[in-house]
């Protein structure tokens, strides 16, 4: 088989704060493979963001701290440990990132030419007037009307959803391999939320690019990406193709999340939302990290759960019931 | 921008015509008056009431505020007292020396204030940004004139007659005494070194607190998520914090600029007085033990005008720093 463009395996990314150890992110893996959108969805909270940012290095350290044994390869190159010259030869060059808050993103005293046009002076060594029509050029092709206009005016004079699109043309600028989406559409409308994915998978397409897309929304997951990986308690509890997760989720977690999904079928109707609140990550549950608020829970729950690969190298799910369902469903 | 500073300007001018009008009551109406100065045993009471008609000081206060502020608007601020001469003559001996030291001492204050602050905001409690704080708060408490005193005991004193130091500054006056033999690379040489010890003396206490303001501001702006944003972009840490982070910090620091130079001025009292500076801090305090009100009211007036000069430049940085405030 193929490497993986992207390989991350057992990260662990805690926190070591006056409260206790932060176990943000404990033990996760995935991979994602060249040109392909693969989505990470789990509700707030469970570490998504932390295991974005162990990916590029932007953890400050301390507190955090990539415990050993994590590893991270990029095109068959561990990056965990590199020396900051290779990380940043990296960002922004070779897998960039967008973020959740396009309000707050951008430099507020830095014009959005002149933040683009850096990019491509550091990582591609262009000079002031080819980086300033670059830039233009990529915010025509973000979708921003009057690119040599807009390229002059500063983050504040600009919506949101502009923003976001000033940030996309940002990471497109030197054709990264991968881009990785931390919840890119969360803090905007509903309108603008759908354009701006689809400009992201437009843009996949175009470049050939991966994209990581973090999410908390599994509407948005259906719409955009390829496979899927669940997220809970810092652990990753099922991964699958979109079709899979859709028609059969194996976790229970997983299930509970497409209940509370607005749908067709229960449009109007209130929402099924899992019950209580994601755990203390200082203070893991012991067992299945889900059992508090699985409703499926019985026995065998209080063992620590594997995650066990179902019927294919990409499929699997953290729940010792799994099989059991599975087999009721097909039986 | 343009109209921004001319707002700014025109919104000055009510508050200049406030300051003089403040500065002339509260020195006329303070008691005595300059005829103190003249007073001699044995003058009698006509001698002295003929002395106040010279002066003008029969005239009931609100006629000699008109006259006054009449004249100043012309440029006229009066006749020095004490120095018998034009007022417009003994400011322009005394302030210019009395500008380089201040500015001189505020340059040196926010320069060192915001490296300082920086770096110990970028490496947050590490054994340098300790040891910085504690440097710093020893600044902080102790009184300028004590700093001066052992500025020029180590510095000067000790440097020259007892460590043998090739490099030692002059503790008083602007220029030495064989300044006019000098050739002109040595006479500004000798000029930037008898600036040294009153500037450090000035600006120590204000650097430890820029410094202070800087370090918290640099640590509120280091999370922003624009910064994080830098750092992925694959910005050097030089860059991300020198270029994003320092800009954005400095947009709070900035005030101080108008804060701090009211304490610098009267910082120069102290200051001029010790190292034998003829400034314009030290001739006003003389003025006012003398009772020389024009030279007191002209003095007071520039030292405020200053003042308001000084917010009004920190008005203009805001805008140049911040674009949000430019396109308001
Ligand atoms: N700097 C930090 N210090 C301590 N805990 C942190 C820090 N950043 C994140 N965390 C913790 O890590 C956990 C995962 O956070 P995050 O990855 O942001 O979740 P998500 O993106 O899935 O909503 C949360 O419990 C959060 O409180
Ligand atoms: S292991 Fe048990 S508690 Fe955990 S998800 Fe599966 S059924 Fe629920
Ligand atoms: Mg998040």
């Amino acid at each position: 088989m193929m490497e993986p463009m992207l390989r991350v395996q057992d990260l662990r990314t805690y926190f070591f704060t006056d409260q206790g150890v932060v176990k943000a992110v404990d033990g996760v893996s995935f991979e994602v493979n060249e040109g392909e959108t693969l989505g990470i969805v789990g509700e707030s909270g469970c570490g998504k963001t932390v295991t974005s940012l162990s990916v590029l290095g932007l953890l400050p350290e301390p507190p955090a701290q990539i415990m050993a044994g994590s590893s991270v390869k990029f095109l068959g190159d561990e990056i965990i440990g590199a020396d900051e010259g290779r990380m940043r030869n990296l960002r922004g060059n070779k897998i960039s990132m967008i973020f959740q808050e396009p309000m707050s993103s951008l430099n507020p005293v830095y014009s959005v030419g002149d933040q683009i046009a850096e990019v491509l002076r550091v990582h591609r060594r262009m000079g002031r007037k080819e980086a300033r029509d670059e830039a233009i050029r990529l915010l025509d092709e973000v979708g921003i009307p009057a690119p040599d206009r807009r390229v002059a005016e500063y983050p504040h004079q600009l919506s949101g959803g502009m923003r976001q699109r000033v940030m996309i043309a940002m990471a497109l600028s030197c054709e990264p391999k991968l881009l990785i989406a931390d919840e890119p559409t969360t803090a905007l409308d509903v309108t603008i939320q759908a354009q701006i994915l689809e400009l992201l998978e437009e843009l996949s397409l175009s470049h050939g690019m991966a994209v990581l897309l973090i999410t908390h929304d599994l509407g948005v997951v259906a719409e955009v990406c390829d496979r899927v990986v669940v997220m809970y308690a810092g652990q990753v509890i099922e991964t699958g193709t979109v079709n899979e997760i859709f028609t059969e989720p194996a976790h229970p977690y997983t299930r509970g999340l497409l209940a509370s999904l607005p749908s067709v079928t229960n449009s109007g109707r209130r929402l099924n939302s899992i019950s209580g609140t994601v755990p203390n990550p200082v203070d893991w549950p012991r067992g299945c990290r889900f059992r508090e608020r699985c409703p499926e829970a019985g026995d065998g729950c209080e063992e620590e759960q594997a995650l066990v690969t179902l019927e294919s190298a990409g499929r699997s799910s953290r729940c010792c019931k799994t099989e059991a369902v599975n087999l009721t469903g097909a039986g | 921008m343009t109209r921004y500073i001319i707002r700014r300007l025109l919104s000055a001018i009510p508050l200049v015509l406030g300051i003089a009008t403040i500065v002339f009551f509260a020195v006329n109406l303070a008691p005595g008056d300059p005829t103190l100065y003249f007073l001699s045993p044995g003058m009698t009471q006509d001698v002295i009431e003929q002395m106040r008609i010279n002066f003008g000081l029969d005239q009931p206060v609100h006629v000699r505020y008109l006259r006054w502020l009449g004249a100043m608007l012309t440029g006229d601020f009066g006749h020095s007292i004490s120095h018998s001469r034009p007022v417009l003559e003994v400011l322009v001996d005394f302030l210019p020396n009395t500008l380089i030291l201040s500015a001189c001492a505020l340059f040196v204050a926010f320069l060192f204030g915001i490296i300082i602050g920086t770096i110990q905001a970028v490496r947050q409690y590490s054994i340098m940004d300790s040891a910085m704080s504690v440097v710093l708060l020893f600044f902080y408490s102790m009184p300028s004139f004590w700093l001066a005193l052992m500025l020029i005991l180590t510095l000067s004193l000790f440097a020259r007659n007892v460590w043998d130091l090739p490099i030692w500054f002059p503790a008083s006056g602007i220029v030495s005494v064989d300044y006019d033999f000098l050739t002109f690379g040595e006479k500004v040489r000798d000029r930037v070194m008898h600036l040294v010890l009153p500037t450090l003396s000035l600006a120590l206490v204000l650097t430890a607190g820029i410094a202070r303001y800087m370090r918290g501001s640099m640590l509120e702006v280091i999370r922003q998520d624009y910064v994080r944003t830098a750092k992925a972009k694959g910005l050097s840490e030089a860059v991300v914090v020198f270029k994003h982070a320092l800009r954005n910090a400095l947009i709070p620091v900035i005030t101080l600029v108008g804060l701090y130079i009211p304490v610098l001025f009267s910082g120069t009292i102290f200051i001029e007085t010790i190292f034998a500076w003829p400034g314009m801090g030290r001739t006003i305090y003389d003025a006012i033990f003398i009772r020389d009100y024009p030279l007191v009211m002209a003095g007071t007036f520039f030292f405020a005008s200053m003042v308001v000069v000084a917010n009004l430049i920190a008005d203009v940085l805001y805008a140049v720093i911040d674009p949000r405030i430019r396109y308001e």
